[in-house]
C-alpha cells in the first residue's frame, strides 16, 4: 500500500478514486463482456443463416444430385468466412461431408438448415449444419471490451488529475497553511490566522473563526491560570516559610513509624544539620531519635487505638547529664482520603525547661550552701523508705555541731560557711553510698543509714564521724576552727515506726550527749534511759553502751 | 434428372433430350421452369457430368431409343411403336 504512504489528502481522495474507478471499470467490463458474447453470438447466427441462405440452392442441388464435388464446393465456400468453425452435409441418398478448421468451439451451437429438392418437392433431402467459430467471436469481444474500457479510462484519469489539482488547490493548500500557522503560534501570544482570501464564507473559513474562537479562549484561561498559579505560589512560598521556620519540629510518619518528611527544625531540635533531611526518609522515628525507642511506640500504639493526641516528654539519644536533651512530643493518627493511615506529630526542645526544672527541684530538695539534702526532702525520703518492705535496721542520727556558734561568732559567718561546707563534706564521706546526710538547718544534721543489719554498723559510723569532725578545720585565711559533734541515735522500729517519733528519740538522745559533755553519740535504751558513749580522745566516758 | 444413372437391370442409362418438347416435358415432370433445369444441368455438367444428349424431334429420339438398348427419352404419345418401352406417361 505504498500509494497510501503519502500523508497528503488530495493523494489519498484521488487514490481511493482510481481505485474505485478500477474497481467498478473491471465490473462495468465485465458485464459487458458478457453483453457482448452474447450479442455476438446472436450476430454469428444471423450471419450463418445468411451464409445458408446465399449457398442453400447449391447445397440443394449437391444434396439432390448426392453430388459430392458440389457438396465439397459448398462446404469449402462456407469455411471461408471467419464465423464458420465446422460444416457437414449429409443427403437421404448417403453422403456425409464434414470440414473444419481452427480450434474447437466450445459452447457454440450447430444451426441446421433442411435441404429440400431445388424442383418443388416439399420433403427433406438431407441436411447442412454449421457450428459457428468461437474466437471469431471473441476476438471481436475483447477487441470491443478492451476498446470501451480505455475509452472510459481516459476520462476518468483526466477527472482524478483535474480532482487531484482542485483538492490541492481547495484543500490541502489552505488546510496546510492553517496547521502550519497554528503550530507557529505560541501559547497565550496574541497572534491569530489570518483568514484565506478564498474561502471566507466556506468551511474552511469557518474553520479559521472558530479556532480563532478557541485560541482567544485558551489565551483567557492562560491568562487565569497565570494569575491562579501566581496566588498559589506566593501562598506555596508563605507556607514553606512557616513551615520551615516554625520552631516546632514537624513530622509525618507512615504507619510502621517510619519517616516520611519533617521540618528542618526537627532535625535541629533532634541535632541534626539540614544535609541529613534526604538521608533519614524512611528510617525509623523511635529508634533514631529517641534514648527509649519504646516510649514513642507505645505513644504510636495508643494514637492508633485510643484515636486521640497522645503527648509526653521523652529524652533523646543523645542526652546526657551534662546537658540533658528533652523533648515535648505530640503524635496523633491521621488517616488519608484513600485511607491510608499515618502519623503526624510536633516535637518541642524542652531541654531549657528540663533543665530549669531539675534546677528548681535541687534547690527546693537540697540545701544551697552544702548541697546536702534539705530536711523536707529527706524525711520524704525517710517516710517512703519506712513504708517500704526492706525498711527493717533503719538507724536515723540526729547531729548538732559543737562550738559552731562560737566560731561562727569569732571569725564570722564566712567562715561558718566554710565550716558547715566542711562538715557536710567529712559526713557524706563517714556514710556509706546510699546512706542520706541531709542539713536540718543551722549547724543541726541528719544521718539515715540503711540495711544496718548489726546495730555496730550505725555505732562505727557514729565515731568514725566524731573522729571526723573533730580534724581541725583550716580556711584560706590560714584561720584553724576545732569543732566538735553530738549525735542522737534512734533505731527503727524500736525507737518508733514513724520519722517523726524516730526524730524526738534521736534528738532527745542527743541533748543528753550535750549535757554529758558533747563529742559523743547517746542512744535510749529500754529502760527510758539514755546511754551516752563519748570518743577514746577524751577522758573515756564510765557508763557502759546498751547493747541490742 | 442425374441422380441416378443406372436402369434396373444394372446398365448405365444413356438419357437423350428432344429439343422440341424439352420445355413441356420438364415443366410435367419437375413443375419447374427450363432456366431453373438448365441451370441445375449447368451445375452438373460444369463438375464433370454429362448432359443428355440432344436431339432435334420425335423420330430421332424414337429411333436412338430403338437403335440403342441402354437409351432412355421422351417423345409425343402418338410417335410411340412397339419397340420401346414406355417407363412413365405424363399427361
Amino acid at each position: 500500500m505504498t500509494l497510501f504512504s503519502n500523508k497528503s489528502l488530495h493523494y489519498k481522495l484521488v487514490s481511493y478514486g482510481f481505485l474505485s474507478a478500477l474497481v467498478f471499470l473491471c465490473i462495468i467490463t465485465f458485464v459487458s463482456f458478457h453483453l457482448e458474447v452474447n450479442n455476438a453470438n446472436h450476430k454469428a447466427k444471423v450471419m450463418i443463416n445468411q451464409l445458408m441462405d446465399t449457398v442453400e440452392t447449391t447445397a440443394a442441388i449437391a444434396v439432390y444430385a448426392n453430388n459430392s464435388q458440389i457438396a465439397n464446393d459448398v462446404l469449402d465456400g462456407l469455411l471461408h468466412n471467419d464465423v464458420v468453425h465446422k460444416v457437414t452435409m449429409t443427403s437421404d441418398g448417403g453422403l456425409f461431408i464434414e470440414k473444419m478448421k481452427g480450434e474447437p468451439a466450445k459452447n457454440q451451437k450447430e444451426i441446421i438448415r433442411e435441404l429440400f429438392s431445388p424442383f418443388g418437392e416439399k420433403k427433406s433431402l438431407g441436411q447442412l449444419s454449421i457450428i459457428p467459430a468461437a474466437d471469431f467471436n471473441l476476438s471481436e469481444i475483447q477487441h470491443a471490451v478492451i476498446i470501451n474500457a480505455l475509452t472510459a479510462l481516459i476520462p476518468i484519469g483526466l477527472t482524478l488529475l483535474v480532482m487531484l489539482l482542485v483538492t490541492h488547490s481547495l484543500f490541502s493548500k489552505p488546510l496546510t497553511l492553517i496547521s502550519n500557522t497554528l503550530r507557529d503560534i505560541l501559547a497565550g501570544e496574541q497572534e491569530r490566522i489570518e483568514p484565506l482570501e478564498n474561502n471566507k464564507n466556506n468551511e474552511l473559513g469557518r474553520l479559521i473563526v472558530n479556532i480563532n474562537k478557541i485560541l482567544d479562549l485558551k489565551n483567557t484561561k492562560l491568562s487565569t491560570q497565570n494569575i491562579l498559579r501566581k496566588r498559589v505560589e506566593s501562598v506555596e512560598k508563605k507556607l514553606r516559610n512557616i513551615f520551615e521556620s516554625t520552631s516546632a519540629g514537624l513530622f509525618l510518619l507512615d504507619k510502621e513509624g517510619k519517616i516520611l518528611t519533617c521540618t528542618p527544625t526537627l532535625l535541629k531540635i533532634l541535632g541534626y544539620e539540614d544535609d541529613h533531611l534526604i538521608a533519614i526518609n524512611g528510617q525509623s522515628f523511635a529508634t533514631l531519635f529517641f534514648k527509649e525507642p519504646m516510649q514513642f511506640q507505645k505513644m504510636m500504639q495508643n494514637a492508633l487505638a485510643l484515636e486521640q493526641l497522645e503527648a509526653r516528654d521523652l529524652m533523646l539519644h543523645n542526652d546526657t547529664k551534662e546537658n540533658p536533651l528533652w523533648v515535648h512530643c505530640l503524635v496523633s493518627k491521621i488517616v488519608g482520603t484513600n485511607g491510608i493511615i499515618r502519623f503526624e506529630g510536633v516535637i518541642f526542645d524542652i531541654s531549657k525547661r528540663v533543665a530549669a526544672e531539675k534546677a528548681m527541684h535541687y534547690e527546693a530538695n537540697h540545701d544551697a550552701l552544702t548541697g546536702l539534702l534539705r530536711r523536707n526532702a529527706a524525711e520524704l525520703h525517710a517516710t517512703k523508705h519506712l513504708a517500704s518492705t526492706n525498711s527493717a535496721a533503719t538507724i536515723l542520727m540526729m547531729l548538732d555541731l559543737d562550738g559552731f556558734k562560737q566560731a561562727n561568732d569569732t571569725y564570722g559567718h564566712d567562715v561558718g560557711d566554710i565550716v558547715l561546707i566542711q562538715t557536710a563534706r567529712r559526713l557524706e564521706a563517714c556514710v556509706r553510698h546510699n546512706d542520706i546526710v541531709c542539713r536540718l538547718g543551722g549547724d543541726e544534721f541528719l544521718i539515715i543509714l540503711f540495711n544496718c543489719d548489726a546495730v555496730s554498723t550505725g555505732f562505727n559510723i557514729a565515731s568514725n564521724i566524731i573522729t571526723a569532725i573533730r580534724v581541725p578545720i583550716t580556711t584560706e585565711a590560714q584561720i584553724t576552727v576545732n569543732i566538735g559533734v553530738s549525735i542522737g541515735i534512734a533505731l527503727f522500729p524500736i525507737h518508733g515506726t514513724t520519722v517523726e517519733t524516730l526524730l524526738k528519740s534521736a534528738d532527745e538522745a542527743m541533748y543528753e550527749v550535750k549535757r554529758n559533755g558533747k563529742n559523743g553519740y547517746g542512744i535510749k535504751g529500754k529502760n527510758g534511759k539514755i546511754s551516752v558513749h563519748r570518743t577514746a580522745v577524751q577522758k573515756r566516758d564510765q557508763r557502759s553502751i546498751p547493747s541490742y | 434428372m442425374g441422380r441416378s444413372s443406372a436402369l434396373p437391370n444394372g446398365r448405365i442409362a444413356k438419357p437423350i433430350n428432344q429439343s422440341a418438347l424439352r420445355t413441356t416435358f420438364y415443366q410435367k415432370l419437375t413443375a419447374s421452369s427450363i432456366e431453373k433445369v438448365d441451370a441445375y444441368w449447368i451445375q452438373m455438367t460444369a463438375r464433370g457430368l454429362t448432359a443428355p444428349q440432344l436431339l432435334s424431334d420425335n423420330e430421332a429420339v424414337l429411333m436412338a431409343v430403338n437403335n440403342d438398348t441402354d437409351a432412355i427419352g421422351y417423345i409425343d404419345r402418338k410417335y410411340v411403336n412397339n419397340h420401346v418401352r414406355i417407363l412413365l406417361i405424363l399427361n
